[in-house]
């Protein structure tokens, strides 16, 4: 989810980008750190609310 | 001394003597009597002159302008030379108005070529933003051929031989690897995982749009990994 976010973020889909972020924090929220903190920075980079 | 002066006055004095006498005979001459034809002639002339004369005393006093004697063809001349001014002063004008209108012309070219500089200055930027942004718009190079992966019958192995050709970077024949394995094995336990390394592969070479549907394609079946 994390890389079909980054896919989505290099198409300029950046609301669905925000999207697939939030379900996949809701999804896993336990996720390893490397994906939550790659994570943030998609999220950083397509400005999610 | 004397003598010599007496001698050539004498004929001198008789001359005037005769003069006198001849002139007081002529004014003794009635002006009732007939004038021979040269002296009608000569009077005629003498009146011609009189009134000439006279007109040239009476126009100086009328117009208070100098009286000026000239001769008679002047006046002509005075006119052929107006005349010949006024043509000089004719060609002057036309040549004046033709060269009013070279430089109209001429202002209008200059505007015209200016104009046409700024429209082409305006040209050369938008084609440079048109070049930059065809540019940028240039796809990622098409990845090298894939060096076919040969898909062992057994599809672990070929799992196995995709994976690792990609950890050893060889992107294009992990790429191929994996598809071949999705086209063949997709519906199987290792589909999902398949088409995460394949998205993986993609973003590698920034096919985007590919890559998403392969990370969707993984999402879904994400439950099923073998």
């Amino acid at each position: 989810m994390l890389d079909l976010s980054k896919s989505l973020v290099a198409m300029g889909k950046d609301e669905d980008a925000c999207q697939t972020l939030d379900e996949l924090t809701k999804r896993y929220p336990k996720a390893a750190p490397t994906v939550l903190k790659g994570a943030l920075a998609v999220r950083a980079k397509a400005q999610c609310s | 001394m004397t003598q010599p002066i007496k001698t050539w006055l004498t004929p001198v004095l008789a001359a005037a003597f005769l003069a006198v006498g001849a002139g007081q005979a002529l004014a003794q001459v009635s002006l009732d009597e007939p004038l021979d034809e040269h002296a009608a002639k000569r009077l005629d002339r003498m009146e011609k002159a009189m009134k000439e004369v006279r007109a040239i005393v009476f126009q100086g006093r009328e117009t208070g302008a100098p009286v000026v004697v000239q001769p008679a063809e002047t006046q002509s001349q005075i006119a052929g030379m107006g005349d010949k001014i006024n043509d000089v002063n004719q060609t002057l004008a036309r040549l004046n108005g033709a060269l009013e209108v070279i430089k109209h012309d001429l202002d209008q070219s200059r505007q015209e070529t200016a104009d046409q500089r700024a429209v082409n200055a305006v040209l050369r930027e938008q084609v440079a933003s048109l070049q930059k942004t065809v540019k940028d718009l240039t796809p990622p190079p098409a990845p090298p051929p894939p060096v076919a992966v040969a898909a062992p019958p057994d599809p672990a192995a070929a799992f196995a031989a995709a994976k690792t050709a990609f950890d050893a970077g060889d992107k294009a024949s992990a790429e191929a690897g994996f598809r071949d394995y999705v086209d063949k094995y997709g519906e199987g336990p290792g589909g999902p995982e398949a088409r995460f390394w394949l998205a993986k592969t993609l973003m590698a070479r920034g096919a985007w749009p590919d890559a998403a549907t392969a990370e969707i394609g993984a999402i879904r079946g994400w439950p099923r990994t073998r």
